[in-house]
């Protein structure tokens, strides 16, 4: 079993902005999410769920359905999703918090917050700094190759 | 308020044990048996009101007849015994087990253990003696449903304790009574009713008439309600000097132009009617079919908000199956709100294995998320997306 923090990437290859392949493979991560043993860390509020949940409103039935499958299957399964309220994440320290941009913070506090968690991430300056840090990460594709 | 219900051999259930909370939801695909716990629930109330009529007349349900012992035992297998047993906490239980000719029926309070074989049809009139020991000695006089205490004592407080053991003894039936049911078939169908005997699964339009014609406080409780799913009144009217009261329902809260109820949308009829029978004081339990059907999924969400206050406020026990992941996001959104505890939502995964049903708990946390998730509510929906989009693994 694995834990990851996935960032807005699966938000938006499901949304179809980035092609219908990727709008394929999202849909393949999250059903294979849910069907697996793995876990995903959420922060509650976070751009990642706030753009899931912006995604419901979607006119494209398609990206509804898909949203509809990641809330039921995964966002609200607490076999699948480990939510964490902003205040309660783990704080960054002053050097890596420096590193990164502030709008990624809230990935790296939940990573921290779930020591084994991997970051899967489309953000190479982002990835950079977390190896660089200790910590682990994947790119998307290395993500989809190892588990799906 | 029950708190769990053991069941065996009753038609797909071959055996489980199913807590039961403030608010339980069934969900699960299509005859998996999530009904079949709720009508085993009614054929032991059948057989505790009417225990004189024959073992096949205890499974007319009154708005459903499922045949006979033959018909709804396990594998169709007669030499089986079918069980079902109700429990209020720990210490309080009361069970039959059924065979084709008699019944053993038993009741467990505390440390006494009531247990007495009868014929079946069961008069009732046949008393069975057991005494009772701890605290004092009493007498205890059972004829299967109710119970009789009394102390050998002249002492107040003994004379006292008998008359609570009795309360504690005969409260299990009493709670089994109380249970009510909205079936799917429900409704009212004609502008205007005059109020019918009923009878004791008064399920018929009629006679879910008449409960609200003749207590005058259920069609305001039912009025409240439906302004907060539906923004419209409901309302009674019986013209002076007849017998005929008018269903009514106003088209906005705010027009006050009344019309027939029977005119309005049939979510709006169909709630009215749940509403009605929840409203009834004598409903402690209530079991309710797919509370969802008719509704729009904004009108599902404040239903479900309304359940939730009278499970929470009104003390009424109300036990659902489902097949709408709205209804049940709706009562999970109503935990992540506070507005109900996390172990006063207990949900149940029923699903068919080699004609089995299986009853999965699937507990839900303070987050408002439900372990396993409503995967099975999607699988629909994920074959159809996955044909759309050619994914093909």
């Amino acid at each position: 079993m694995a834990i990851f923090v996935i960032n807005e990437w699966l938000s938006h290859d499901s949304s179809g902005e980035n092609g219908a392949e990727a709008q394929r493979q999202a849909l393949v991560v999250i059903q294979g999410l849910a069907n697996s043993d793995h876990q995903i860390v959420v922060i509650e509020g976070s751009p990642f769920d706030q753009k899931s949940m912006a995604l419901c409103k979607s006119s494209d039935i398609s990206v509804v359905v898909i949203v509809k499958i990641y809330m039921t299957t995964i966002r609200v399964n607490s076999d699948r999703c480990v939510l964490l309220k902003a205040a309660k994440a783990a704080e960054l320290p002053e050097d890596l918090a420096g590193a990164v941009k502030p709008d990624d913070h809230y990935l790296l506090r939940a990573q921290r917050s779930w020591p084994e968690a991997v970051l899967v991430t489309t953000d190479q300056p982002l990835r950079e700094a977390v190896l660089r840090y200790g910590m682990k990460c994947l790119s998307r594709e290395e993500f989809l190759a190892r588990y799906f | 308020m029950l708190t769990k219900l053991t069941v065996h051999n009753f038609r797909s259930i071959e055996k489980c044990d199913v807590e039961l909370g403030p608010i339980t939801v069934l969900f699960g695909p299509t005859s998996s048996g999530k009904s079949s716990l709720f009508y085993s629930l009614l054929v032991l109330r059948n057989f505790i009101l009417n225990p004189t009529q024959p073992l096949d007349g205890l499974f007319n349900l009154g708005f459903q007849n499922l045949g006979g012992f033959q018909e709804c035992i396990f594998n169709h297998d007669v030499r089986e015994t079918l069980g079902i047993t109700v429990h209020i906490e720990d210490r309080l239980s009361y069970g039959v087990d059924f065979r084709k000719d008699d019944a053993e029926i038993f009741e467990n309070c505390g440390s006494i253990h009531l247990q007495a074989r009868v014929p079946l049809p069961y008069s009732g009139s046949q008393y069975f003696a057991f005494t009772h020991t701890e605290g004092g000695d009493f007498a205890v006089n059972w004829n299967g449903f109710a119970s009789a205490v009394n102390s050998k004592s002249f002492y107040k407080d003994d004379q006292a304790r008998a008359v609570r053991i009795a309360e504690d003894l005969n409260s299990v039936t009493e709670a089994i009574k109380h249970v009510d049911v909205c079936p799917h078939r429900r409704g009212f169908f004609k502008p205007s009713y005059s109020p019918v005997p009923l009878t004791p699964t008064a399920t018929s339009e009629d006679e879910v008439a008449t409960l609200i014609i003749n207590d005058r406080n259920v069609p305001p409780h039912i009025s409240i309600n439906t302004v907060e799913i539906f923004d419209r009144d409901f309302r009674i009217f019986t013209p002076p000097g007849t017998a005929t009261t008018y269903l009514q329902t106003t088209e906005q809260k705010g027009a006050r132009v009344p019309g027939y109820l029977v005119n309005d949308g049939f979510g709006v009829n169909q709630v009215v009617y749940m509403l009605a029978k929840i409203h009834r004081p004598e409903t402690e339990s209530i079991l309710i079919e797919e509370p969802e059907v008719h509704l729009h999924p904004t009108m599902i969400r404040r239903f479900a908000r309304v359940l939730t206050r009278l499970a929470t406020e009104e003390k009424k026990q109300l036990i659902f199956t489902t097949h709408s992941e709205q209804f049940l996001l709706s009562l999970l959104a109503c935990v992540k709100e506070g507005l109900l505890q996390p172990e006063q939502l207990v949900c149940y995964h029923v699903t068919r294995e080699k004609k089995r049903t299986l009853f999965s708990h699937a507990p839900v946390s303070r987050d408002g998320q439900i372990s396993g998730g409503l995967s099975s509510f999607m699988e629909g929906e994920l074959q159809d997306i996955k044909t759309f989009l050619s994914v093909t693994s």
